[in-house]
């Protein structure tokens, strides 16, 4: 927990450190978002800084070398100057974000001891790859592309600031991978839950629309944004913009700007966070921002009616046309999988929020109209850009709910309210409140029950497997630092390679080359062939001790089974844990029965160590 | 007084909308599953079914398998084959969306075992689930409509023909290769001997064991000191065989299961 807690805390610091001293005169709005951003951004300009031009200048160092003590004695003066110059002036007011804060806490509760039932470790598969791109990191292997650090990234989506940052917070204490993914993500769920109600109360300055925004998000799981309750990188710069969005918007009610250096780096931030989601939330901040900087003068220039007609007609032109684009190319094809009809977009709307966002959507939209205020009416138009966006037939678009849901679920409690406010009577309209949460919580249980599903594995719903924890453990102390290769299916060296910090071919997306070698294996009935095979799998980046560890895992037998294509594509894994049963033992003992290239060296209910041998 | 009649009709309101908000919910396709030791058990058309996820391996009580002896002894199972074709019964396999919602709720917080109900003009029976640790027992109750009695009752449990059948001393009762009996020394430490004969076999010790070679799992099915057990080799099916003993017009028996993670845990 408490390095979870550093992720936050070190750039927070350090950011507090920076801006006040740089800019002492203008008081901030929700300062925190400015500092934790310029704090972060600081944190990955030392890195960029020490990679690509210290390290040259200082031979024979490792970046972990440079970066961990620069690091430390810029936080200890980071801690310093704060204590020094900044105790007496704290960023938040705790009377009044108390209780709102109290609200968010418990409803952030409530939902994360619903979803960790039966789940004791983190259902964020995610997790696992940008664990082990971190542990990269912390071995000292740093760049800008998250492509050049690990193989498991085939693909940069996004720069190394998140994982600087994790890393970072992981320098200091030593941290239990899953004790810390699970704080992580519990804190992750606080802040959206939080950035809820700050963004609803900004433009509302209703505490009943706000709570009603908080009770929402909190429990509404998008199946393919999975904004609450994974800590991924679009989930985290999604909840940082609407921070920035609802500081923004805080300036402006009390008539202030914020300063231009202050958007350039929250836009830089959030671009860096993720390049396609971040850059939709930079273009919607920074369009806020010129909107309250130049508003005026486009009110006077532009027919807001026309351009609303056009925006519609463009909007049904786009959803009805964007299928005829290809996005086969994608990502090795797994952007083909992403692109889900106008249907599937639906149902998967339904799973998420039952009818509620059919009913409210519209009703929060009428309200919106009634009340005619601007800060709403904003809202709304975003709101339903966004909507278009993920409506559009295109791959991947439906991961902007990510960013969608706040301003949805905003429109959604303003219908809420519009209903909750008729009810006078003190009484019962707090009880209103209490059923709504329930009903809610509801919503959450039942998609937690359907995600789940599929996860079964003893009396766990689970990704990972304890015997799979137990051989991590057992590789990582008998083979980390050997550069000996780790082989298997993509699902066993996503988890192992997190856990065991023992280099895979790509974790769980290994390149086509090594899936089809593996098929190739599973084809083959000569252990002289098979192990060729085996050592024919090279990784793209690191290079290896010329040894291979081979996990033979029940996921691994389970994924030989699928078919050719499944197991040539990326969106294929075998999610849940499996043990190795009788023919998978048959199987390991052909392989041991050619003792000259392999050797077992470790078994337990679940998998097989084994080494191969030249 | 007028604002209080309208504070009730909009929380009336709300709580019809919330009521609607819940029904629109996407449940799961299949009906509530729970966890025994490595496998799970959830009701599906023909009755409850043990299974592995994502496995094709089945491991069913069925009324379509039960069965009775009649006074004249004959053997019928209870829900006939002119029955389904017939489509002469009801289950409540298929829940309403609404029943389906409620189940997922109560399934959360433990208020939900899975069970199954079938019923024909003649009689109800009904499958209940009770779980202590690795083990499910699976009370079957019968309620007759018509009066009468059914002297001899049977509790079947599906298998599949590539599983290893033993019981405790070592009688494979399914064929296997010789290979695969080394093998399944080796890897588990027990000496199974093939006993070929009758497709019905009676089980002195009442215990059996079950493992298909495709599953990380065991089944052990144990009959009561009152009860026989039998393996039914032509049908695929371990029989639980009692004489009946009815209060009024009501029947109960069970069946336990127990999963284990291999042969060797079960030792």
């Amino acid at each position: 927990m408490i390095s979870a807690l550093l992720f936050y805390l070190i750039p927070y610091l350090l950011g507090r450190s920076i801006i006040r001293i740089i800019h002492k005169r203008h008081r901030l709005f929700c300062p925190a978002v400015s500092y934790f951003v310029a704090g972060s951004l600081f944190i990955f300009l030392i890195a960029l800084i020490e990679r690509y031009f210290l390290l040259s200048v200082v031979p024979g160092m490792s970046f972990l070398e440079l970066f961990k003590p620069t690091l430390t004695i810029l936080l200890a003066l980071a801690v310093v100057i704060n204590i020094l110059l900044f105790w007496k002036a704290p960023d938040l007011n705790i009377s009044k974000h108390f209780w709102p804060l109290l609200l968010c806490i418990l409803l952030s509760g409530i939902t994360f001891i619903i979803w960790v039932q039966h789940s004791p470790y983190p259902l964020n598969w995610d997790f696992l790859e940008h664990q082990t791109l971190v542990n990269n990191i912390l071995a000292g292997r740093f760049s800008y592309f998250t492509s050049q650090i690990t193989d498991t990234f085939i693909f940069d989506g996004y720069s190394s600031l998140f994982h600087t940052l994790l890393a970072s917070s992981q320098m200091f204490i030593s941290a239990d991978i899953i004790g810390f993914w699970q704080s992580i993500s519990f804190l992750h769920l606080i802040m959206v839950v939080f950035a809820s109600y700050i963004l609803a109360f900004t433009i509302s300055d209703n505490k009943g629309i706000a709570a009603l925004s908080a009770i929402i998000s909190a429990s509404i799981f998008e199946t393919v944004a999975f904004t609450a309750v994974f800590f991924i990188p679009q989930t985290f710069v999604a909840v940082i913009f609407i921070i920035l969005f609802s500081q923004l918007l805080m300036e402006i009610k009390h008539d202030k700007v914020l300063p231009f250096w202050l958007v350039l780096i929250s836009l830089i931030f959030l671009i860096l966070s993720h390049y396609i989601v971040g850059f939709v939330a930079a273009v919607i901040y920074f369009g806020m921002y010129m909107f309250i900087r130049y508003g005026e003068w486009l009110k006077s220039k532009v027919d807001f009616t026309a351009l609303i007609e056009i925006s519609i007609l463009g909007s049904i032109f786009l959803i009805l046309f964007s299928s005829l684009i290809s996005s086969g190319f994608l990502n090795q094809g797994e952007g083909q999988y992403f692109n889900f009809t106008l249907t599937d977009k639906l149902s998967f709307i339904q799973e998420a929020y039952g009818y509620s966002l059919y009913i409210l959507l519209p009703l929060g939209t009428f309200y919106t109209l009634k009340r005619k205020k601007l800060p709403e009416i904003i809202m709304l138009i975003i709101c339903l850009m966004l909507v278009v966006i993920i409506f559009l037939q295109v791959s991947y678009v439906l991961k902007f709910l990510v960013l969608g849901r706040y301003f949805i679920n905003f429109i959604m409690a303003l219908g809420l309210y519009f209903l909750i406010s008729k009810v006078s009577n003190r009484f019962l309209n707090r009880m209103t409140y209490i059923y709504i949460a329930a009903v809610f919580i509801g919503i959450f249980i039942i998609n937690s029950i359907y995600w789940k599903g599929n996860l079964y594995y003893h009396n766990l719903q689970t990704q990972i497997a304890p015997n799979e924890l137990v051989a991590a453990n057992f590789l990582q102390k008998n083979y980390q630092n050997t550069n000996i290769l780790m082989i298997s299916d993509p699902a066993t060296q996503n988890i192992l390679e997190t856990f065991s910090k023992i280099n895979s071919q790509g974790g769980a997306y290994m390149i086509l080359n090594t899936r089809q070698k593996l098929i190739e294996v599973a084809e083959s009935s000569n252990t002289t062939e098979i192990k060729d095979k085996i050592f024919q799998i090279k990784d793209s980046i690191a290079s290896d001790s010329g040894k291979r560890l081979w996990i033979l895992s029940g996921r691994y037998f389970n994924w030989q089974k699928a078919s050719k294509d499944n197991r040539e594509a990326l969106y294929f894994n075998v999610w849940a844990p499996s043990d190795l049963d009788f023919n998978s033992q048959k199987y390991i003992q052909f392989l041991l029965s050619d003792s000259q290239h392999f050797k077992l060296v470790y078994q337990n209910n679940t998998l097989a160590i084994v080494e191969v041998l030249p | 007084m007028k604002k209080l009649s309208t504070s009730l009709f909009f929380c009336f309101l709300l709580v019809l909308l919330g009521v609607s908000f819940l029904y629109g919910v996407l449940v799961p396709r299949d009906n509530q599953a729970k966890s025994v030791g490595s496998m799970q058990i959830a009701a599906y058309k023909n009755g409850l079914a043990l299974y592995q996820q994502n496995k094709p391996y089945f491991y069913t009580i069925s009324p379509f398998n039960d069965y009775f002896f009649s006074k004249e002894g004959i053997r019928s199972s209870l829900i006939t084959k002119q029955d389904i074709d017939q489509n002469n019964f009801k289950s409540s396999f298929k829940l309403s969306h609404l029943e389906a919602v409620k189940d997922n709720l109560k399934g959360f917080f433990g208020l939900v075992q899975p069970n199954i109900m079938y019923e024909t003009k003649d009689f109800q029976v009904r499958y209940d689930s009770k779980f202590i640790n690795n083990s499910v027992s699976i009370n079957r109750h019968i309620t007759l409509k018509n009066g009468g009695i059914l002297p001899i009752l049977g509790t079947t449990l599906t298998f599949s023909g590539a599983d290893f059948i033993y019981d405790k001393s070592g009688n494979l009762y399914s064929y296997q290769t010789e290979q695969d009996i080394a093998s399944f020394e080796k890897f588990y430490g027990i000496h199974l001997q093939y006993k070929s004969g009758d497709p019905r076999v009676l089980i002195e010790d009442k215990t059996i064991f079950i493992m298909n070679p495709f599953l990380a799992s065991v089944l052990e099915v144990k009959a009561d000191a009152t009860q026989s057990l039998y393996i039914d080799l032509s049908n695929q099916m371990v029989e639980i065989q009692d004489t009946a003993s009815w209060q009024g017009s009501e029947n109960n028996s069970s069946i336990t299961v127990s999963v284990y993670d291999n042969p060797k845990e079960v030792l």
